[in-house]
């Protein structure tokens, strides 16, 4: 593990709040949290207990009722819609718990989207090498609609990946695998990570998967609390 | 990659790949197209087609009428339209004489530009001017006076040869029931009499082509008319309240509101069609944007994905429906001898083209809104975004607003006023939006009581719940479709009703004139059939205190100039079947009391309780209007706007004349009676009148009929569409179900029992508010009183689409072979 101490991410007291039928129910509160670069942690914590909140606060699909973080030491606050769009698409990969593939596109088309999406400039990896990398050079032409569970998650790793992104969010990325396969999927996800350098925010109720991190964090009561 | 190819290369890419979900809006919007496309057409070449009759039988497109001659070319001028050509006519009546047998007849006088439009039929021969010392008479002219081509006839100065004899006129249709026999003259024949024509009664007539007639031309005509006063009267060929004019004028009518019906089910189709593209797309969308898609560049791929479709079916649906036009026509030439005439193509596809994508860009609208509103947050965490029912109130406002505004145009542009196109879709809008309303707040009761209903009632209601904006909108539009096939069926029944039934069946079969007194006991003994009135000649000398024929001289404009004529006074006790009294009481016969038609006592400012006076032959009667009459000018049956008592008129010498509706037998035994042993009565017999008038009804009510036919097969599909989008959301919350316990059958069953419920209501309740609809539109724009309530045609119908429904229903759900494991997949598997 190679661990330099540059922070890729930083929380600064994030509260995430939501008007309910005029009343304010309030998810997150105070979160604080740093992702060095080349850093996995895992976030653990029971159902509701916002998890996913915070996920998608750090992934900028949603905003902070309160709060700031910071990308790259970048302020994401402000930043207009266009922005936070080319922050996600070049700093941040995704891993979603249902792969979220898109259905009408093959295997390497699936993983060159955030390379298309992508301004000129950006440094581009080979697509071909990715596809190599999750064992799914045989597939490549394939639609999602004929891969096994597996398959798909293989896909969607190689697609956060594609551009390079400082950061990797993983989201249960095997809750809808089984043991086995889930265990495969993981090896590969933590195992890119590493050798490439990347930083792995992985949001897991498996323990088994929690203590293979660097640091684990668990949410409760609205605030998180690292675990020792 | 530039976002003009990321735009074509991912929107190609989705087309193709996904081609699955385009096919059902594709094929919607293919037959829409195909459909609207046609019925332009048809509509266009119906009403070229109407409108050549109309002309045909009024001799113009704008005739000017007046008792007295007047200068019609500073009239055009005044009005500012210009005619292509023009006709001077003049007729009256008048003797002529042959052989010293004189005739009664209806001179009239034209120039070398008659007929404007239509065709003069003779004996022999083509029409041509008449010289100045010829002359033409009609069939019952000849006989009368005994005459044949050569012979000698004499009017006033002037001794004229008869160079042929008139079978029809072009305008013999239109005006009525003409009794006396027609002579035909030019005008320097006319000249040739010496008659001054201020001694004659006359009418003169401006016929003027005018081809492309503006609603500003027709304001600008009306105006010049009120300059004009009550000098001239300007009567237009396709603005006729009277008998047959009115009758293609109603049928015009007709097919602009089958039209405007159709584009609105185009609309709704459109619309549900892009809306059930996006539902299904929704979820793929979302990813793009957790990649870093921006989402103008999200919309720009939704659309264009969309345009190639609306594009693709637009262009190909245009041209099937010009072929079908094409075959159609050629099938109505060849099986009705009916040649419609071929409309402006281009116009019609551009028409077309536009308003489908007009709608299609309108039904995007929501679309955008929704992908902006999309959060890809809601792939982590699921569920919608926040204020969901106020957004979709707002949602359904917007919505309804964008779809409807290319409709504001099309009917602008048919209805050629933006005030009635404005107004005709803005009763649409608001029916469209209280019915949405009115559903969701239905359901939203429904569902705060679900608890008081059985199992599976209480289920279809959280299910229409969980529906949301897409489930009241495609209820909505189910409602529209059924309500829009409903008003057209009962309207048709109408105007079926009215052209088949009050016009044809009113035209008696007969006409008996010129029966005196002493003759009427025994023509009523040996045909009870005959209906005979009186009729005696009167001026109307003063209603209350004012003196009539005084004012008209002195050009009083609260006069109606028209009092100035001789009236047709009759007397009888009994009131007709075809009369209603609207205010008063009928006279039944008392002296001193007159009955008055009530469109006249209006323009005459005749009240009840007002005293008229008339002047018959050199002495005045006197009486108290004590009722008002409705009276049906339309039907082709003699009416009389005063009835007086027997015993105040029968003392003045007066003649019968009457109608009757007889079989052909007894129609040949009154002919023959009357020759023999009065034959100083006139027969005249409507038969040659029949087949005309038969025919031309029957070309009417084909243009109906295959005007109707495609908004059917538009409403059929449009429900098919909403039935297939409702199965694809339905069929997780089946698969569940299953899941939990549930057989196959009984989800079919509650499936199936839901949308037969649905499409069940849907028709109970289009058809109440369809009858309320025919009503307004009956009474509003087609003046039409008949009204169906119950229609069994269409009962059937609805019953079909309700069976239908059900078995497009069975045939998706025996039809989906994906496995329940598929089904209940963590995947979307749309």
């Amino acid at each position: 593990m190679s661990q330099e101490n540059t922070a890729v991410l930083t929380l600064q007291k994030v509260s995430k709040s939501f008007i309910v039928k005029g009343e304010t129910l309030s998810i997150l509160e105070n979160i604080s949290l740093t992702l060095n670069r080349g850093e996995k942690i895992a976030i653990i914590g029971p159902s509701g207990s916002g998890k996913s909140t915070l996920l998608s606060l750090i992934g900028l699909l949603d905003k902070p009722t309160s709060g700031e973080i910071f990308i790259d030491s970048i302020s994401t606050n402000f930043q207009n819609e266009q922005t936070l769009a080319q922050i996600r698409n070049q700093k941040i990969g995704f891993i979603f718990q249902a792969f979220e593939l898109i259905n009408p596109f093959t295997v390497r088309e699936n993983i060159s989207v955030p390379l298309e999406i992508a301004p000129k400039n950006t440094t581009k990896a080979s697509v071909n090498s990715l596809i190599q990398a999750v064992g799914l050079d045989a597939r490549s032409e394939a639609l999602p609609s004929t891969l096994s569970g597996g398959e798909k998650q293989r896909v969607a790793i190689a697609r956060a990946l594609v551009n390079d992104p400082q950061i990797i969010l993983a989201d249960e990325p095997t809750g809808s695998l089984d043991r086995e396969t889930g265990e495969r999927v993981l090896d590969l996800l933590l195992s890119t990570v590493s050798t490439q350098n990347r930083s792995l925010i992985i949001i897991t109720h498996d323990e088994n998967i929690a203590k293979k991190m660097d640091r684990v964090f668990e949410i409760k009561n609205k605030t998180i609390h690292e675990r020792h | 990659m530039n976002d003009t190819k990321l735009v074509l290369e991912y929107s190609l890419r989705l087309l193709r790949r996904e081609w699955r979900h385009f096919v059902l809006p594709f094929l919607s919007l293919l037959i829409t197209t195909v459909v609207l496309s046609l019925i332009l057409l048809l509509t266009n070449s119906g009403s070229l087609l109407l409108k050549e009759q109309a002309r045909n039988l009024k001799g113009g497109d704008v005739v000017l009428e007046s008792n007295t001659p007047i200068d019609a070319d500073e009239f055009w001028q005044t009005a500012g339209v210009i005619p292509e050509l023009q006709s001077e006519q003049l007729t009256f009546t008048a003797t002529i004489l042959s052989n010293e047998v004189p005739l009664s007849a209806s001179l009239l006088v034209v120039d070398e530009n008659y007929p404007l439009y239509g065709t003069m039929e003779l004996e022999a021969g083509q029409y041509k001017l008449p010289a100045a010392d010829e002359m033409l008479l009609d069939q019952s002219g000849a006989e009368r006076l005994g005459v044949t081509v050569g012979d000698q006839i004499s009017f006033g100065e002037q001794t004229y040869t008869l160079t042929n004899i008139i079978i029809s006129e072009p305008t013999s249709l239109a005006n009525g029931f003409r009794f006396l026999p027609r002579v035909l003259l030019s005008q320097a024949g006319f000249a040739l009499a010496n008659i001054d024509s201020s001694f004659l009664r006359a009418e003169y007539l401006y016929a003027a082509k005018i081809p492309d007639l503006s609603t500003s031309n027709i304001e600008s005509l009306r105006r010049t008319e009120e300059i004009y006063g009550r000098s001239v009267d300007v009567d237009l060929a396709n603005n006729s309240s009277g008998g047959l004019l009115f009758g293609l004028r109603l049928v015009t009518d007709f097919l602009v509101v089958a039209v405007l019906i159709t584009a609105i089910l185009a609309a709704v189709n459109v619309y549900s069609s892009t809306l059930y593209l996006i539902t299904t797309e929704r979820k793929s969308l979302a990813i793009f944007l957790a990649l870093g898609l921006r989402k103008n560049l999200l919309v720009a791929i939704l659309g264009s994905t969309l345009a190639y479709t609306v594009l693709l079916a637009g262009i190909i649906g245009t041209l099937i429906g010009f072929f079908a036009f094409l075959g159609l026509n050629q099938y109505i030439a060849t099986e009705f001898l009916i040649n419609l005439p071929i409309p402006a193509v281009a116009q019609n596809a551009f028409i077309c083209l536009t308003l489908i994508s007009t709608i299609a860009i309108a039904s995007f609208v929501p679309a955008v809104r929704k992908t902006f509103a999309l959060n890809p947050k809601q792939i982590l965490i699921g569920g919608e975004t926040d204020n969901q029912s106020q957004q979709q109130f707002t949602s359904l406002f917007v919505i309804t607003l964008s779809t409807l505004f290319p409709l504001v145009i099309l009917a602008t542009y048919l209805l050629d006023s933006l005030k009635e196109g404005v107004s005709s879709i803005g009763i649409i809008v608001v029916i469209y939006v209280l019915t949405a309303a009115l559903f969701a707040l239905l359901l939203n009761w429904l569902y705060q009581n679900r608890s008081k209903f059985g199992t599976a009632v209480s289920h279809i209601i959280s299910q229409k719940k969980a529906d949301g904006l897409f489930g009241i909108i495609s209820f909505t539009s189910l409602l529209i479709a059924l309500t829009a096939l409903s008003t057209l069926s009962l309207l048709q029944t109408s105007l079926k009703n009215y052209l088949t039934g009050d016009l044809n069946q009113n035209v008696p079969t007969a006409y008996v004139l010129d029966v005196q007194p002493s003759q009427k006991a025994e023509l009523e003994n040996n045909f009870p059939e005959l209906q005979l009135f009186s009729n005696t000649g009167a001026r109307i000398l003063q209603i209350d205190n004012i003196l009539i024929q005084d004012e008209i001289a002195a050009d009083n404009p609260n006069v109606d100039r028209e009092l100035g004529r001789e009236f047709n006074l009759t007397d009888r006790n009994e009131l007709l079947s075809s009369e209603v009294i609207s205010s008063g009481v009928w006279h039944e016969g008392r002296a001193g009391e007159i009955s008055v038609d009530e469109e006249l006592a209006k323009r005459a400012n005749i009240k009840l309780g007002s005293k008229l006076v008339f002047l018959i032959q050199g002495f005045t009667v006197s009486g108290t209007v004590t009722s008002l009459r409705q009276t049906d000018s339309r039907s082709g049956l003699p009416f009389f706007y005063f009835v007086l008592s027997p015993e105040d008129i029968d003392k003045f010498p007066n003649i019968y004349f009457g109608y009757a509706y007889l079989d052909e037998v007894t129609q040949s035994n009154l002919g023959q009676f009357l020759a023999r042993e009065m034959p100083n009565v006139t027969i005249f017999e409507t038969k040659t009148l029949g087949p005309a008038l038969i025919s031309l009804i029957n070309t009417l009510m084909i243009l109906i009929l295959i005007v109707t036919l495609p908004p059917l097969l538009i409403a059929t599909l449009l429900i098919a569409t909403l039935v297939v989008s409702a199965y694809g959301a339905r069929r997780r919350d089946g698969a569940r179900l299953r899941a939990l316990g549930a057989t196959r059958q009984s989800v079919l069953f509650h499936y199936l029992a839901e949308t037969i419920s649905l499409t069940l209501f849907a028709s109970i309740f289009s058809y109440v508010v369809s009858i309320v609809l025919v009503i307004l539109i009956n009474q509003f724009f087609l003046e039409l009183e008949t009204v169906i309530l119950f229609n069994l045609e269409l009962i059937i119908g609805l019953s079909l689409i309700v069976t239908l429904v059900g078995v497009i229903g069975l045939f998706l759900f025996k039809t989906d072979t994906m496995p329940l494991r598929a089904l209940l997949s963590y995947e979307s598997n749309d």
